[in-house]
């Protein structure tokens, strides 16, 4: 009679393996907290990071992150749903797309506005020059009289 | 009394610099040199009158007077002496008069020495230093004037602070006033704010004396070099104090405000930023002017940006613009300043088009060649522009259109300028190494190449010893390696021209090094302010891109471990501070390597509620262990403890020593006093009366 459940035994056992390999739930450390914290803002004191506030809002904050983290939500879905509650003010860059590119691409608008303005002075107002190869390392003796003269022109004019 | 002498002579110094800037102006407009001498007697004496002003106060402060409304506000029975001292500018109202204080003492010496060698500028640099002067002290008169003192009506027992006694209102009785004085805010009670807003305050302030010349040089219409000449010491000095505020305000922030970290991108700190970004610019870019003749617009822009960049930092700061630790409370100054800010801007701008249109801003050299020293420091000039704009956006820009335009408010934070400022700090720092190695006028690649070839092959050897001692952050290697050569190139022009140097006249190497300072301190005293700067940005890549961290709770005798540290609690101590702040102290070791290295306090100071957590230091050149004591549990002795091992940071301390020894080598150079300006021709008084050489 046992005989016949031996199988089935064996098949719940092999069955359980998988479990038997995962880990027990890893408890949530403050530097995991501090992790998703360190993307986030104290929503009462404008531009300090939330890991580092210590108001009560920020400490019940901060638990609440635990507790959602303990409960399997990863950083980003955290994050989510702060900005989903409380609005873009909560993180470091906006997540609303509009604003995220109001406050990404003015920038490399900016840079690529001084790029060309900086090209546009140099080259509106150059005149092209023959170029001398004169220098030879400076352990020739010519060498070291032409780059002292030089040196001795440059400090003469201050 | 000193209320009293206080504001009367701030009234004084309101009708000097008004009388100083309508004398100057009509000075200016009629040639009138007796004007013009009235005009300086009245600039001058605004200086006295403001000192007699602050010291009113300073002795207010000093003496406990807390019927004045400004020593109730920020000092108590329990404030120390030291820090009675700095609560001069612990406060909106303090500070503002201090600032004002420091402004007219920069334009009292500017006006002073330079009286007799630009007299047809002067008319200008009067008006214009002594008009912001007196915009600033007016604020004192009418907005936040630090004299102001309680009253008590008798009848309905109403308290209220005014700078002159109200009708029918009596002095409220000192006892009570005493007891129930503020004090000083905790976050001010620091060494480093004996020095950081001083150094700050005169890094602002000393911008007005190159702005103002720019200004009096275009007014005037004598736009030579002897602005830029005249303004030369003036523009260095106030750029070492707003450098050494900077590195100071990182100090203090590190070690009172409790995050580990030393630049956090607030916009207050961002807003004094600007500035620096811009005056940076500004003292690369006018040797070009003075050498060669050009950049003459550029010049006139970057100096008018940076003073304009100043104006708005204190209005930021100020206004309440922006929240911070730093911003004073929202005031009513804001729209003032805002106006006077934008006025200044305004003006400034039109100034530079209408000479500009009538050809006086021409340069005398075109560029000849895209590798000349010139070409490399516009470019250079170029990515400072950039890094201001770029940090002005995140500061002010980007949250400012937000809530304007959708409703929103966003915070800007430290992703975005990890985005967007390492690709700009990684040109500047590559630039700062290759501009020096390049010759004014033309330079051939091969040139520019044999130059630079000693220290790039350094830097490979130092960038592969880095790569072989475990650091191989692609990030890291880059940032150090631009940082590096940076370095190498200005150790490497010293060396290379002591050389030529011992070669050709045979002096030793310590000799030749000296006579090349003393020969050209400008050039060499710039070579140690690179150096510095290097110094600085090795500590800034290690110390943020290899923290490290760890929060843990502890009971007593329990450790954690971070990388080779050991930190281990040890117990709690509890104190009571002559300030009557209560301390709570966790006694910690540091461990490494199983052996001791250092016992730290680290401790949570509570100012009647207020806490403020002061981190335990272990500092060496290779880095700091920096602890926070974040929570004590009474029942169970437990302490929460923030561990960070902060890699290099010292360097960032360090690089600003070498900074300030080069800036004060580079602008203690020998007198390039120009040849007298002659004044114009006088209509209505003798030539040279009254005035001083």
């Amino acid at each position: 009679m046992l005989r016949r459940f031996i199988p089935l035994l064996l098949a719940l056992l092999f069955a359980a393996l998988p479990a038997a390999a995962q880990d027990a739930p890893r408890p949530i450390t403050y530097d995991d907290v501090n992790e998703v914290a360190a993307r986030m803002y104290c929503p009462e004191c404008e531009n300090v990071p939330l890991d580092k506030c210590f108001t009560p809002v920020c400490i019940q904050w901060k638990q609440d992150i635990a507790d959602q983290l303990a409960a399997g939500a990863t950083e980003e879905t955290v994050i989510a749903g702060f900005v989903a509650r409380f609005g873009d003010q909560v993180v470091g860059v906006p997540q609303d797309p509009l604003l995220r590119n109001l406050a990404l691409v003015v920038p490399v608008v900016l840079l690529l506005a001084c790029a060309v303005f900086g090209v546009y002075v140099v080259y509106q107002k150059r005149r092209p020059a023959v170029v001398a190869d004169i220098d030879i390392p400076v352990t020739d003796e010519r060498a070291d009289r032409r780059y002292l003269a030089r040196l001795e022109k440059d400090m003469d004019e201050g | 009394m000193l209320a009293e002498l206080g504001l009367s002579s701030l009234l004084l110094a309101l009708a000097a610099s008004v009388i100083a800037v309508g004398a100057a102006v009509y000075a200016a407009r009629t040639d009138n040199q007796r004007w013009l001498v009235s005009a300086r007697n009245a600039a001058v004496i605004t200086f006295p009158l403001l000192t007699v002003s602050t010291f009113a106060l300073l002795a207010a402060l000093m003496t406990e007077q807390y019927q004045m409304a400004y020593v109730w506000s920020v000092t108590d029975l329990d404030t120390p002496t030291l820090y009675r001292f700095t609560a001069l500018w612990g406060s909106q109202a303090g500070s503002l008069l201090f600032w004002t204080w420091l402004m007219s003492l920069f334009v009292f010496g500017a006006i002073l020495i330079n009286w007799g060698r630009y007299p047809r500028l002067m008319p200008g640099v009067i008006a214009y230093t002594m008009a912001t002067v007196a915009f600033f002290i007016g604020l004192s008169v009418f907005l936040e004037n630090p004299f102001e003192r309680w009253w008590l009506d008798p009848i309905t027992g109403a308290i209220t602070a005014a700078a002159l006694v109200p009708a029918g209102m009596v002095v409220p009785p000192p006892q009570i006033l005493a007891e129930q004085s503020q004090g000083l805010n905790p976050l001010l009670r620091h060494f480093g704010m004996i020095i950081h807003p001083p150094m700050l305050y005169l890094g602002f302030v000393g911008f007005v004396i190159p702005f103002a010349f720019a200004m009096a040089a275009m007014t005037s219409r004598d736009l030579s070099t002897g602005w830029i000449i005249a303004t030369r010491r003036w523009s260095l000095v106030a750029w070492l104090f707003l450098s050494l505020g900077l590195i100071l305000g990182g100090r203090w922030a590190y070690d009172v405000l409790g995050w580990g970290g030393y630049w956090g991108w607030d916009p207050v700190e961002n807003a004094a930023f600007l500035p620096w970004l811009l005056g940076t610019a500004f003292i690369h870019s006018v040797m070009i002017q003075e050498k060669r003749g050009m950049l003459k617009v550029w010049n006139l822009v970057l100096i008018i940006g940076t003073f304009s960049m100043v104006l708005f930092a204190t209005f930021a700061t100020r206004s309440g613009l922006i929240e911070s630790v730093h911003s004073f409370a929202r005031s009513e100054i804001g729209l003032p300043m805002f106006l006077f800010w934008a006025a200044i801007t305004g003006v400034s701008a039109y100034m530079i088009l209408v000479r500009r249109r009538e050809g006086l801003l021409k340069d005398d050299h075109p560029f000849t060649n895209i590798l000349s020293r010139e070409t490399l420091f516009v470019l250079n000039n170029v990515v400072f522009v950039a890094l201001t704009l770029v940090i002005f956006w995140g500061s002010f820009g980007a949250p400012i259109i937000s809530e304007m335009t959708t409703g929103t408010e966003v915070t800007i934070g430290v992703e975005y300028y990890n985005i967007v400022t390492p690709p700009l700090f990684i040109l500047m720092y590559f630039l700062m190494g290759v501009a020096p190695l390049s010759a004014y006028g033309v330079t051939s690649l091969r040139r520019l190449g044999l130059n630079i070839l000693y220290p790039a092959v350094i830097t490979a050897f130092t960038l592969a010893l880095l790569a072989v001692t475990g650091t191989t952050d692609p990030a890291a290697l880059v940032g150090y390696g631009v940082t590096f050569l940076a370095g190498y190139v200005a150790l490497w022009e010293v060396w290379r021209a002591a050389q030529a140097r011992q070669r050709s006249k045979g002096e030793s190497l310590p000799v030749a090094v000296l006579a090349l300072f003393s020969r050209n301190r400008r050039r060499y005293g710039g070579y140690v302010v690179h150096l510095g700067v290097t110094v600085i940005g090795i500590g800034v890549i290690g110390s943020t891109l290899f923290q490290a961290q760890t929060e843990r709770q502890l009971r007593v005798g329990e450790s954690l471990v971070l990388q080779d540290y050991t930190l281990r609690y040890d117990g709690i101590t509890l104190a009571t501070a002559e300030d009557n702040r209560e301390m709570t102290i966790a006694d910690v070791t540091v461990l490494r390597g199983g052996q001791e290295i250092a016992r730290l306090r680290p401790r949570i100071d509570d100012f009647n509620g207020m806490a403020m957590s002061i981190a335990g230091q272990h500092s060496t050149i290779e880095n700091d262990v920096y602890v926070l004591l974040n929570d004590f549990r009474e029942d169970t002795q437990a302490v929460r403890l923030w561990l960070y091992i902060n890699p290099l940071v010292n360097l960032i301390w360090w690089g600003g020593l070498i900074l300030i020894v080069g800036t004060l080598l580079g602008s203690w150079t020998a007198d390039t006093t120009p040849q007298r300006q002659p004044a114009k021709p006088v209509k209505s008084a003798r030539v040279g009366e009254g005035v001083a050489s």
